[in-house]
């Protein structure tokens, strides 16, 4: 029985078989006459949106148009792991990206070098803005940011550190506590934002590495608030997990980019293919897709359409309004910045 | 009649407590775990949970999961008994360095390891540019999936089958030699036989561990779904949509796999030692 | 000539495991390599198979050079020592293995594995498993499976070690049968002398790498030409005589000295073996026409009892002028004795115990003769010719055998001292026949270590020089530890010596040192002083041991027929030494040098140093041992 399984006589043949699943593992290119591939480099967030819907009808459209077949190939991460891999070499040909900052980081290597901010929209696709999620019933009355300093209330968010995107929600902090102070007494007061800040930091229990994942520990029953973007409650929703939550008065709109990519679609010769996507995606139909899961359109047209999902905010501010991205990044999150301070702070109590 | 009631009558309380603490602490952190597992599966629909198993995205998942752990079993058991047979043969300086660096991969955690290879094959890296630069993509492909398992699951082998070679094969392999045989006749025939048991050891141990593989392969894959997205990145994918069903589902098919080959190999060992 | 093996060297990091072996043996030879465990036998045997390479020499099968041709075209078959079967194929497979390696057809290679099967006696047993066999049985498949392929040579590495002494009679007469059969030249290594003697058709006694002795068995028994060989096979009885006028005398008897014996010069001492089964036992003297050579008269000691023989041992009546060197004597034992083995036809006709009896021998040998074999090294810079004359001296003195040894680190040198070489030998020759000179090239230290390695030396004779310049301790310690050699440092010149001083200490392990200075004396016919030194006089218990140690040591010595005295020192241990070796008496003294293992009682290097720097007196120091 035993020893003559061992006797393979021909060793060769054990290499000629090696060999050929090493070859079979470089994993061929499919050879399309007519067919052309797309790699889209995105963050998580927006992965049924274009999976479903805006994938499948650029795909028909532009099979339409010019009767070529679009393979994509589709990633989905955290924005600032896809933004570091595709500056390390993941050759998406499009980047859609949580922040303006991640695609930022590719024009600085030199992946991106068309001024992305110059297309329609600034460059956005998507937009959201930062609400408030609570219990069912609203057993702890919550009604607006002050009531988040209340000493019997717990809040959840992501964390700044690790999550780019998590930056907009302590920015919507800040931001709403500015112009409150503006509201209040005539001028944006930042000693009242930073204590603000302050008594709300020291309320939260737990900041996830992710927006996903903070949505995911409020759901298992931690926290009282959660704050976290609009379309993360809306797509809960349609997937039958609905949370009551609120729009602040005060808000920060959040604004996601989307830029071709331009060294790895002149290496793919894909470029026709990859501005049309771009295009695509904020063209009425598309944005009316982008709506239907949970995304504020950016097209000022189709958001008015959706008004009655989409209420505006009364004081709804951007990250313009707060000086722009470098200098709230100085402000906030430097290691000098109020944000850390305040951490750091708390944890040494 | 007698005798047995005295017998089973006399094994002591201390040996009795023993066996139920290893049985429940068994329990506890494995049967348990994957009953919850389990249960949270059975909740759903079925229709719904074979549907998201045949997901394009869920099947590719699943056979790039099996081509990978297949090319890195194979390769690693080549080059780990290779390393196993020169490590033990020649004496050459700083083998025993090498010999204890071959647990490297062990103690660099997965995620790093996944950076290192990026630096090294990324387009920008060292090895990477010039390859691609023939044509050859490396990270954020299959082939850098397969790097990265091969350098996590490196050391099984070959630090079973060292041992194993050294207590047996030389002096098996001296006898062979004086009885003419050539050195592949005495590798393939006495040498492989002889170090068999090293061998499938580290061989299951490998299986295991390059099914479950994630840090690494996160880092290295690009995830790109249906094409770089190995099961376990798969599994995460669908934790993050919120498909919790997903996700169980596919956990529960990869722990099967991993469970029958385990059980497989378990078997035929057994059948072999009472041969 | 079926394999020629021509000076085989090989050395492991400082060991010369095979030192200087030739040998040549026959087609169809069943040869035997004979040595303890280290010797080397089986390194031998590796180098034969090819699994080593020596560091020179050649190895020659059927006039192939075959010394740098890798084992697998040697077409030799080897049982290993273990056996070595391959546990994962069955008997048939195991043994049609060679057979499969040289691609026989399948059908072929059945017959022929089950010919030798049948050969060996395992027939039927084919398609078992080794893991299933016993020992004995292993063992033959293991010796069916070397000879499947026809192979010109068979090695066989103690084949029989592992076995039950039950089988190994069967399973040798088995292999000879074979063997014969076949005729295939085997050389088997072993170390059981009776396996040997059994099996071979000569023997080859290897001792320390080197081989002493080749011969059937039958020469080598009874007339064996060393020492070594001579204790080595079989048990015997060595007496040391003298010769007189072309005769032995031993004790008071003569004994004629054979045709054949090696020459002896004048009142040379003369090593006579003869063996126990030799000896003859009577209750009345022995007559002249008996043809039994008498030797006195002894009493039964012991008395073993074993069926058909019985052996004995005899202590003998004074022995006047005989050194017994086997049976060893004990330290302090008088008198000489010897062990006789007798058949016991009907108990009343074997002697009894405490008996006196009549010995005499039927039959003896006479081995090569020895003497103190010195080694001495005579190196530049601190070429000091003190150390090298005073060899010379007590090598005339003592009829022994003299080495000068010398270490040169370049060409030019050595041109140089090879000159002075031939013209200390042209001027000794005569007076030392066994006189010999040799000059290498390299490093002093190792080359002296090794040269003491590669001889049977008993004193190596240096300058203290030699051991470093300021620091005499740790180099002749390590050379004391490294070689096990006594080392005789000599500063001045001497011509001869009269009277040694030992210095020994009851307690330290070993009596080697009053061996040794014991063995100089007697061969210089010097006298001897034995010196202790009691530090507390009032510790009864001490006193007493110091003083029957002394007692005990000074009998051995007067056994060894030298003049002997005893003194005792009172107090410190190393002032006391030193002031007795100031003495204006003694020409030489004696140390003991315990290994750093051991308790010393003195800083002896301390000691040793003194005295040859400021007495000018040779130190040799011995080191102890306990053996």
């Amino acid at each position: 029985m035993k020893a003559k399984s061992w006797r393979i006589a021909d060793p060769a043949g054990g290499l000629i078989v090696l060999f050929t699943l090493l070859l079979w593992s470089c994993g061929g290119k499919p050879a399309g006459d007519k067919t052309v591939s797309l790699t889209l480099g995105a963050y998580t967030v927006p992965k049924e949106a274009y999976e479903r819907e805006i994938i499948p009808a650029f795909k028909t459209y532009w099979q339409e148009k010019t009767g070529e077949t679009v393979t994509f190939n589709e990633s989905y991460t955290a924005s600032g792991a896809q933004s570091r891999a595709i500056a390390s070499g993941f050759d998406a040909d499009i980047a859609a990206l949580s922040l303006e900052q991640d695609v930022q980081r590719l024009v600085e290597v030199g992946l991106v070098t068309h001024d992305w901010r110059a297309t329609q929209f600034s460059g956005m696709v998507t937009r959201s803005i930062v609400v408030m999620a609570y219990r069912e019933g609203n057993p702890k009355r919550i009604t607006g940011w002050e009531d988040l300093t209340r000493p019997d209330v717990n809040v959840i968010y992501p964390s700044p550190k690790t999550s780019g995107g998590a930056m907009w929600v302590v920015n919507a902090i800040y931001g709403a506590a500015l112009k409150h102070s503006e509201i209040l007494w005539g001028e944006p007061d930042p000693n009242f934002a930073y204590r603000r800040l302050r008594e709300i930091q020291s309320r939260v229990q737990v900041m996830d590495k992710s927006g996903r994942a903070s949505v995911t520990t409020f759901e298992n029953g931690i926290g009282d608030v959660l704050l976290t973007y609009e379309n993360e409650v809306l797509l809960r929703k349609s997937q039958g997990k609905a949370m009551p939550f609120l729009v602040p008065d005060a808000t920060i709109l959040i604004e996601n980019p989307i830029a071709v990519v331009d060294k790895n679609v002149e290496k793919h010769g894909n470029r026709a293919v990859a501005e049309a996507f771009v295009a695509f995606v904020k063209t009425a139909s598309a944005q009316r897709a982008f709506a239907q899961y949970g995304f504020r359109p950016v097209d000022p047209d189709i958001a008015e359409e959706f008004l009655a999902k989409f209420p505006v905010p009364k004081h709804l501010f951007t990250i313009q309004d707060l000086g722009g991205w470098p200098q709230v990044h100085q402000q906030l999150y430097a290691q000098t910045g109020i944000w850390m301070q305040i951490v750091n702070e708390l944890a040494h109590q | 009649m007698m005798m047995n009631n005295t017998y089973t009558k006399s094994i002591p309380i201390g040996r009795w407590s023993l066996i139920a603490i290893t049985i429940i602490w068994f329990l506890l952190l494995i049967l348990v775990p994957v009953g919850g597992l389990i249960q949270k599966l059975l909740a759903s629909p079925v229709a719904e949970t074979l549907q998201g198993l045949t997901t394009k995205a869920a099947v590719n998942a699943f056979l790039l999961t099996i081509k990978v752990t297949v090319i890195t079993i194979l390769i690693n058991t080549v080059m780990g008994v290779l390393m196993a047979r020169v490590l033990v043969k020649q004496n050459f300086k700083g083998r025993l360095l090498i010999e204890g660096l071959i647990d490297l991969p062990f103690a660099i955690s997965p995620v790093v390891a996944g950076f290192m290879i990026v630096i090294l094959f990324g387009p920008y890296g060292w090895l990477g540019g010039w390859l691609e630069g023939m044509g050859v993509k490396v990270v954020y492909s299959v082939p850098g999936i397969i790097l990265a398992t091969i350098f996590v699951t490196l050391p099984f082998v070959a630090k079973e089958v060292i041992p194993v070679y050294r207590q047996f094969g030389q002096q098996s392999e001296e006898t062979a030699q004086v009885m003419g045989a050539s050195q592949w006749q005495t590798f393939w025939w006495i040498t492989l036989p002889s170090i068999k048991w090293g061998v499938i050891y580290g061989v299951t141990l490998a299986l295991a561990r390059s099914l479950g593989e994630f840090g690494a392969v996160l880092v290295v894959s690009g995830n790109i779904i249906g094409q770089t997205q190995t099961a376990t990145l798969y599994i995460h994918q669908q934790f993050t949509d919120f498909d919790y069903s997903g996700a169980y589902a596919a956990s529960l098919v990869i722990a099967m796999v991993a469970f029958t080959i385990l059980i497989v190999i378990q078997t035929i060992t057994n059948r072999h030692r009472e041969a | 000539m079926s394999i020629v093996i021509n000076n085989l060297r090989k050395q492991f990091g400082h060991a010369l495991v095979v030192n200087n072996v030739s040998l040549e043996i026959q087609e169809g030879e069943l040869f035997v390599l004979l040595g303890a465990s280290g010797s080397g036998k089986s390194t031998i045997l590796r180098i034969i198979a090819g699994l080593l390479e020596p560091d020179s020499g050649s190895v020659t099968i059927n006039g192939v050079d075959m010394t740098h041709v890798d084992a697998r075209k040697r077409n030799v078959g080897m049982v290993f020592q273990n056996y070595s079967l391959f546990g994962h194929l069955t008997v048939f497979e195991n043994v049609e293995f060679g057979l499969q390696v040289r691609k026989l057809p399948k059908a072929q290679r059945r017959n022929r594995s089950k010919e030798l099967l049948e050969a060996v006696g395992l027939t039927g047993l084919g398609h078992r498993y080794p893991a299933q066999l016993s020992g004995g049985q292993q063992q033959r498949v293991a010796v069916a499976r070397a000879l499947a392929y026809n192979p010109r040579v068979l090695l066989m590495d103690e084949p029989f070690g592992a076995l039950d002494v039950k089988i190994r009679g069967t399973l040798r007469q088995n292999l000879q049968e074979i063997q014969r059969r076949l005729n295939v030249t085997t050389i088997l290594v072993t170390h059981d002398q009776e396996e040997a003697f059994e099996l071979a058709d000569r023997i080859g006694v290897i001792e320390r790498g080197q081989l002493i002795e080749i011969g059937p068995p039958d020469v080598l028994y009874h007339h064996p030409k060393t020492e070594i060989v001579a204790t080595f096979i079989g048990g015997g009885n060595i007496l040391v005589g003298r010769e007189e006028e072309g005769r032995i005398r031993l004790g008071k008897v003569f004994l004629p000295m054979p045709d054949q014996a090696p020459l002896h010069a004048q009142g040379s001492p003369v090593r006579v073996l003869f063996r126990p089964e030799t000896v003859v036992l009577s209750r009345e003297a022995f007559s002249n026409a008996s043809g039994i050579y008498p030797l006195g008269q002894g009493r039964v000691l012991k008395r073993i009892f074993n069926g058909p023989v019985q052996r004995l041992v005899l202590e003998m009546e004074e022995l006047a002028g005989v050194r017994p060197l086997k049976p060893v004597p004990r330290y302090g034992q008088p008198r000489t004795r010897i062990e006789v083995v007798e058949t016991t036809t009907g108990l009343h006709h074997g002697a009894r115990f405490d008996e006196t009896l009549w010995v005499g021998v039927r039959d003896y040998h006479i081995l090569e003769p020895s003497g103190i074999k010195f080694l001495v090294y005579t190196g530049s810079p601190e070429r000091n010719p003190a150390a090298q004359e005073l060899a010379l001296h007590l090598g005339q003195l003592t009829r022994g055998a003299v080495t000068l040894f010398s270490v040169v680190s370049n060409d030019m040198e050595m041109s140089e001292v090879q000159a002075e070489m031939e013209r200390i030998q042209n001027v000794w020759q005569e007076r030392i026949p066994l006189l010999t000179t040799e000059v290498v090239k390299g490093e002093r230290h190792e080359q002296v270590y090794l040269k003491t390695q590669s001889g049977i030396y008993d004193i190596l004779v240096a300058d203290p020089k030699f051991t470093g310049q300021h620091e005499m301790k740790p180099a002749l310690q390590n050379l004391l530890e490294e070689t096990l050699l006594p080392v005789l440092t000599v500063s001045q010149s001497q011509k001869g010596i009269l009277h040694i001083l030992i210095c020994t200490a009851a307690g330290e392990p070993g009596k080697s040192d009053v061996q040794v200075g014991g063995r100089l004396a007697m061969r210089a016919h010097a006298k001897a002083t034995v010196f202790s030194v009691l530090t507390s006089p009032d510790d009864q218990v001490e006193t007493r041991r110091v003083e029957q140690h002394l007692e005990q040591a000074r009998q051995s010595l007067t056994g060894l027929g030298i003049a002997c005295d005893t003194r005792l020192g009172l107090g410190e241990p190393m002032a006391e030494i030193f002031n007795q070796a100031a003495k204006p008496a003694y020409d030489l003294v004696v140390l003991g040098a315990p290994l750093p293992q051991a308790p010393q009682r003195i800083h002896w290097p301390d000691v040793a140093q003194r005295i040859t720097r400021e007495l000018n007196k040779p130190v040799l120091l011995v080191p102890m041992m306990t053996t």
